[in-house]
């Protein structure tokens, strides 16, 4: 039984489609404005939103990302008075499920219908799946970010090559790992293979073992990695390293799952799940003759691009949080705190190195701070502050509160007095390392007179 | 680049491990470590910790000891020497995830080689902080 909402400017028409779905055991309802529709649809949980394209009060097919984003992520079907070859590829690219034609309807309806709900029902019990899915170090909310973990959540349950790409400090070693650990291969090794640390000449008998006197210095025979990941995962880290020779040797033992050591013409066989990481982009190598094409399609069974720490900028303070919480356990301190400002450093830095560099600002500022149990802005690498400080500079802030505007225009004494407030709490509470005793004796403010200041310019001893 | 090496075997390894020792020193600057119990306090206390690291480990038990240091090997480039090829330890070496592993009775001339890689990338890595290096090597 779904629940389904009808948004058509013909009250007659919505009644009937009501009708029908009401015949088929759904729970219809309608609206005949697209503001009423909207209204509607964020107040309910609906699965299916009928959405006419001409509406009294704007066009429908501007609505359906808004109604997309409802939190019951209803699906959309465009029902239009007549077919607009254009007005069906827009609504597809607006994420709408189907473009359908009024006159149609009736007869569509139903099966359009169940493969609606089929789907829904295919997505629910893989969003279940997803929750179950292990984390770890895998810390993030941001769409960018989540839409990532969905396909993580894929990767874990197939069996697919993996091909994970992004910027250096990103994370794409954390997810291969979790990939791992959330496969059905975790009790097997997770072998890691840094292709840009092994030389040219140990990469083959490093990923496929040797016998003994294969070469110089082969006293013994080695096993490899390949085989060491048997029913495990091989994780290829930097595979756009590896030399141009060993990619063809690869891609036999990839489509093979077999291979024969170095000084050997005895096969050995290895059940790996093939994970790969680069920073590099794989497609352009290919057409300049640096990575094989027919490896470059083998390895992207699931790609799994990851975003820059910049494009994910409301995951900072997860990730400090995270940062700093497991700091505190590994050190055995307190969890230090920190306050508004410190976050607003983080988030102006464009972080080229990303949630890695992330990670060891806040270590830096960690130790910086070892008796304090307040993060300042000042325990951040200098690196960071300038780039705060140049950051407000190039958006016009002033960079501190002034009060007199000497030559220039004079602020409103209410202005003036709120900057100078600011100012001085910033100040205060940086001296007083957020001791509100500290602070009222220095101030000779009360401490409900302090707390609300504190609490007009947004300011927390304790949380930012 | 600044190396940490770990070994506590006092045998025919230390020797080894000796004569390469002007190789590895010629590449970054070297850190040694004899004691399991400074190695663990290097770990548990705040503050920088080498690029990379080399453990070359004992025995099977020392290699589970290492095991408590995971999470903060995570973050550096690790060289295991691991003492056998035996199954169960090897499955524990890989539970480090370590970046490159090589046994006991190696003669060492492969961790140099992985050593010179890093540090040429470290050194491409960081213009004026000997970007020259891969070639004089």
């Amino acid at each position: 039984m779904a629940s389904i909402l009808i948004i058509d400017k013909d009250h007659r028409f919505a009644e009937s489609v009501c009708d029908t779905l009401a015949a088929m055991g759904q729970v219809p309802s309608s609206a005949h404005t697209l503001r009423q529709g909207i209204a509607r649809a964020g107040q309910g949980d609906y699965d299916l939103i009928l959405l006419d394209v001409c509406l009294p009060d704007g066009n429908g097919l501007e609505a359906i990302e808004q109604l997309r984003g409802l939190d019951s992520e209803p699906q959309i079907i465009i029902i239009a008075d007549q077919g607009d070859p254009d007005g069906a590829e827009s609504a597809l690219h607006s994420g709408a499920w189907c473009y359908l034609e009024k006159q149609a309807i009736l007869e569509e309806l139903s099966l359009t219908l169940s493969r609606v709900l089929q789907y829904r029902q295919t997505l629910r019990s893989q969003r279940a799946t997803m929750k179950a899915v292990e984390r770890e170090q895998l810390v993030g909310e941001s769409p960018a970010f989540l839409q990532s973990l969905e396909l993580l959540g894929k990767a874990a349950f197939s069996d697919a090559n993996v091909l994970l790409s992004g910027e250096s400090g990103t994370g794409k070693e954390a997810f291969a790992r979790a990939v791992h650990a959330n496969s059905r291969r975790k009790q097997a090794n997770f072998v890691v293979v840094d292709c840009a640390a092994l030389p040219e000449q140990l990469v083959e008998s490093v990923l496929f073992g040797h016998v003994r006197g294969a070469f110089t210095g082969a006293d013994r025979a080695n096993r490899g990695l390949v085989r060491h990941a048997d029913r495990g995962t091989l994780f290829l880290d930097e595979i756009g390293e590896l030399p141009l020779a060993m990619q063809k040797s690869f891609l036999r033992v990839l489509q093979e799952r077999c291979f024969c050591p170095v000084g050997s013409y005895e096969e050995q066989a290895s059940d790996f799940r093939l994970i790969a990481a680069t920073n590099c982009d794989l497609a352009a190598m290919t057409e300049q003759g640096l990575f094989r094409e027919d490896l470059f399609h083998r390895l992207r069974g699931i790609h799994i691009q990851l975003p820059p720490l910049r494009e994910r900028n409301q995951d900072i303070r997860l990730l400090s949080d995270y940062f700093l919480e497991r700091l505190s356990r590994r050190y055995g301190q307190e969890k230090k705190e920190y306050l508004t400002d410190f976050i607003e450093h983080l988030s102006a830095y464009p972080w080229p190195g990303n949630v890695r560099e992330l990670s060891h600002a806040i270590e830096s500022s960690f130790v910086e701070a070892v008796h304090s149990p307040l993060l300042f802005t000042q325990h951040l690498p200098l690196y960071i502050r300038t780039a705060y400080a140049r950051s407000r500079v190039e958006q016009g802030s002033p960079p501190c509160p002034q009060v007199d505007a000497g030559e220039g225009e004079l602020p409103a004494w209410r202005d003036a007095r709120s900057r100078f407030e600011e100012g001085y709490l910033h100040r205060l509470l940086a001296q007083t390392q957020g001791n509100i005793s500290e602070a009222g004796r220095v101030s000779g403010l009360s401490r409900t007179r302090l707390y609300q200041l504190l609490k007009k310019y947004q300011l927390s001893l304790s949380t930012p | 680049m600044d190396i940490l090496l770990y070994n506590s075997d006092h045998g025919e390894l230390e020797t080894r491990l000796k004569q390469n020792m002007p190789s590895i020193e010629a590449l970054c600057s070297v850190e040694k470590c004899r004691e399991l119990s400074w190695l663990m306090r290097c770990f548990r206390e705040p503050g920088s910790l080498p690029e990379a690291i080399v453990l070359v480990a004992r025995d099977r038990e020392e290699l589970q000891a290492f095991t408590n240091l995971a999470s903060r090997l995570e973050q550096l480039f690790v060289i295991l020497v691991l003492p056998d090829a035996g199954e169960e330890t090897i499955a524990l070496g890989h539970s480090l995830c370590p970046r490159f592993i090589t046994y006991h009775d190696s003669d060492f001339q492969d961790v140099v080689a992985v050593l010179t890689r890093i540090a040429a990338r470290k050194s491409r890595e960081q213009p004026g902080s000997g970007g020259e290096l891969e070639e004089r090597l």
